[in-house]
């Protein structure tokens, strides 16, 4: 029976099966849908904030307000949207591609996965109250996150939420972590696991302590603003940045390496070729690359003048090589491949452009000397926003489109893709690549307001036309999934000829994920498959994978 | 197939190696406490997984799982509620967190008669 045909009993009891359901494929759906409800809210707090930033002067939010949205938008993108996209992907895929039957401590996922939601509602819960949600940036830096300057109670829901959110979404990292490592099938060996597979090992080793961190800060924080003293002279505002970057440097890629995972088996799957310098991709590059960036996060504190900027130089820089061989490794799988220019791919490929330009600019931000003249202007913004909207979150959309037929049986329109990514990339670059150039004229972040005579206002107007492109992209994107699920074109268990395990069952797979699997001898066991039918003649030698 | 010890343990030496590092910088406390402390934890969570992985005896049938699926948890859920309830309590009064606790009691209750239900053959 569809779900247009059920009835209210029925339906009312496969909404509570979902909600209480410990199947790792339901859980990620929850993730996915919560985090893009929560992507529509902070969209809208961007919105808001470029409209006031169009002309220079107050004219559609006051000083406070704008404080509230940077805040929230802020807080919401990250702990709401980035990471549980980045966690969703692995709770639904990493099962699938090591052959397991369920994620480990599905309970344990299960109670992780409402932490998060219930924990991102206290937060957004602040805009309820009397005084506003918190306004102390999204990093809530102490002094500023102090009782004495932020007394709303807006403010203590904000650091409540924010320590549940990172609750779950720790308990959420264990169980995707221990999944890769402790519920492989049998013949999946380490060394045969799937890219996207090893980037969200990578992803949830750094989760391990950052998550943790995070959530004694924030009961800290509360305990100061009730009783005093933690924070406060010299050292302690230190102290609070130090915990807070230990988790928050790290977490940057977590919400970044998820995404290079399924960049790397996009292109894998639509150049037709194996992932190049696979054992590279893994040791070189995810493992290597996650603990050097456990070690980097003293370049926040630069400007304090109290960390040792050439130890956090040095390995700041060091990651440039890691993610230098990453690069290569996926640009050359496309070297000779037989390449399908789906909305997947360009998607993939954007992200690796734009990606470039956010880590580009984190050279600049991560050498003392520049960063000095950089700090707190809009040079900085635009290098996140190209990191983490323009790098990232193209990632994201090259994922979902990549795999929203095995999430769905259903098939994204390319048409609605192509155009939505097109939209996406003149209005990204409109919007952020302006701020590289606001930011040099000057423009300090966190400002509501600004006089004429500052000379910023046309670039500012171009930026807010840009943000206003990027939600039409997202318009578009609305439309394309809602058109895709009402008119279905099914997709069948592998419509892509996908290299990993996740091709070799339905769509989407059933409760217990495969009925049997296929051999698994490499890292690209599906490839594997269509060669050895090529070999026997059931199918055309150009069908064969390289 | 296991062995995915190596991988946290392996992980947590080289974050050990990388705060050794910073050792030639004369780094303040906080900073060596950190980077050290969550190099040492990993180790230490290998060694456990270790452990864990070690007291698997019999190997795993092929192709199947040998733990059966639970398929829905309401005890999850209830203690996913009461600890968000005891925690938003601390800001909304102590009756709150007290009416937390009690739902944080019962999901755990609920969890283990789950749990135990699902080792009867």
């Amino acid at each position: 029976m569809s779900a247009a045909t059920a009835t209210l009993p029925e339906r009312r009891g496969r909404l509570l099966g979902a909600v209480i359901s410990t199947d790792h494929k339901s859980i990620a759906r929850g993730l996915l849908v919560v985090a893009l409800l929560m992507f529509l809210g902070g969209g809208v707090m961007a919105l808001l904030m470029r409209s006031e930033l169009a002309q220079p002067g107050l004219q559609v939010v006051s000083t406070g307000t704008y404080n509230a949205l940077f805040t929230m938008h802020g807080s919401t993108m990250i702990y709401a949207v980035v990471i549980p996209l980045a966690l969703a992907l692995g709770v639904y895929l990493v099962p699938l591609q090591v052959g397991a039957a369920q994620i480990a401590g599905p309970r344990v996922a299960l109670i992780g996965f409402w932490l998060f939601v219930l924990g991102a509602l206290t937060m957004e819960a602040g805009w309820l109250t009397n005084g506003g949600p918190g306004r102390a940036t999204w990093i809530g830096v102490a002094p500023l996150s102090e009782f004495q300057r932020t007394p709303n109670s807006g403010q203590d829901l904000w650091i409540l939420g924010v320590g549940v959110l990172s609750l779950g979404q720790w308990l959420l990292s264990l169980c995707v972590l221990f999944t890769a490592l402790r519920k492989r099938a049998p013949r999946m060996t380490l060394l045969r696991m799937a890219p996207f597979t090893w980037s969200m090992v990578g992803t949830t080793l750094m989760g391990v302590f950052a998550f943790p961190v995070l959530v004694v800060l924030m009961g800290l924080l509360w305990y100061d603003r009730r009783n005093c003293c933690l924070f406060d002279g010299p050292q302690g505002p230190l102290n609070y940045q130090h915990l807070f970057w230990f988790y928050g440097h790290p977490v940057v890629y977590v919400m970044f390496f998820p995404f290079v995972g399924a960049v790397a088996e996009v292109f894998s799957a639509f150049c037709r070729r194996r992932l190049f310098g696979y054992e590279f991709f893994v040791g070189a590059t995810i493992l290597t690359f996650a603990g050097l960036s456990m070690s980097v996060w003293g370049h926040h504190m630069f400007t304090t003048g109290r960390v040792d900027d050439r130890y956090f130089a040095l390995t700041s820089h060091m990651i440039i090589a890691a993610a230098g061989v990453e690069y290569f490794d996926i640009a050359l799988t496309a070297w000779r491949g037989k390449i399908r220019f789906t909305t997947a791919f360009l998607f993939a490929v954007t992200f690796m452009l734009q990606f470039l330009v956010g880590g580009l600019s984190g050279v600049w931000v991560a050498s003392p000397p520049l960063d000095f003249q950089a700090h707190n202007s809009y040079i900085v913004i635009a290098h996140f926003h190209y990191t983490l909207f323009a790098g990232s979150l193209f990632g994201a959309f090259a994922a979902i489109y990549y795999w929203f037929p095995k999430w769905t049986g259903a098939m994204l329109r390319e048409g609605l893709g192509k155009l939505q990514l097109v939209l996406m990339i003149i209005g990204t670059n409109i919007t952020f690549g302006l701020m590289f150039a606001v930011g040099e004229e000057g423009m300090p972040r966190r400002i509501a307001n600004y006089l004429p005579s500052d000379g910023w206002g046309t670039l500012n107007l171009l930026e807010t036309i840009g943000s206003g492109v990027i939600g039409l992209g997202i318009v578009v994107f609305l439309i394309n999934l809602v058109v895709s699920l009402r008119r279905r074109v099914p997709a069948g268990p592998d419509p892509w000829g996908g290299p990993s395990l996740e091709w070799a069952t339905t769509s989407p797979p059933p409760e217990h994920n495969f009925d049997a699997l296929p051999p698994i001898r490499t890292y690209a066991p599906l490839f594997d498959l269509a060669r050895d039918e090529v070999k026997a003649g059931r199918r055309r030698p150009e069908e064969a994978p390289a | 197939m296991t062995r995915g010890w190596r991988v946290i343990a392996g992980w947590g030496a080289w974050l050990c190696v990388l705060a050794a590092i910073q050792l030639i910088f004369g780094p303040t406390p906080i900073e060596l406490a950190l980077l050290a402390g969550a190099g040492a934890g990993m180790v230490l969570l290998g060694l456990l997984t270790f452990a864990g992985e070690g007291r698997r005896t019999r190997p795993r049938p092929e192709g199947e799982d040998p733990v059966a699926l639970p398929q829905t948890s309401a005890a999850s859920v209830c203690l996913a509620v009461g600890i968000t309830i005891f925690v938003v309590g601390w800001e909304l009064g102590t009756w709150m967190a007290a009416l937390g606790a009690g739902i944080v009691a019962l999901g755990a209750g609920g969890l283990i008669r789950e749990w135990r239900a699902q080792q009867r053959p």
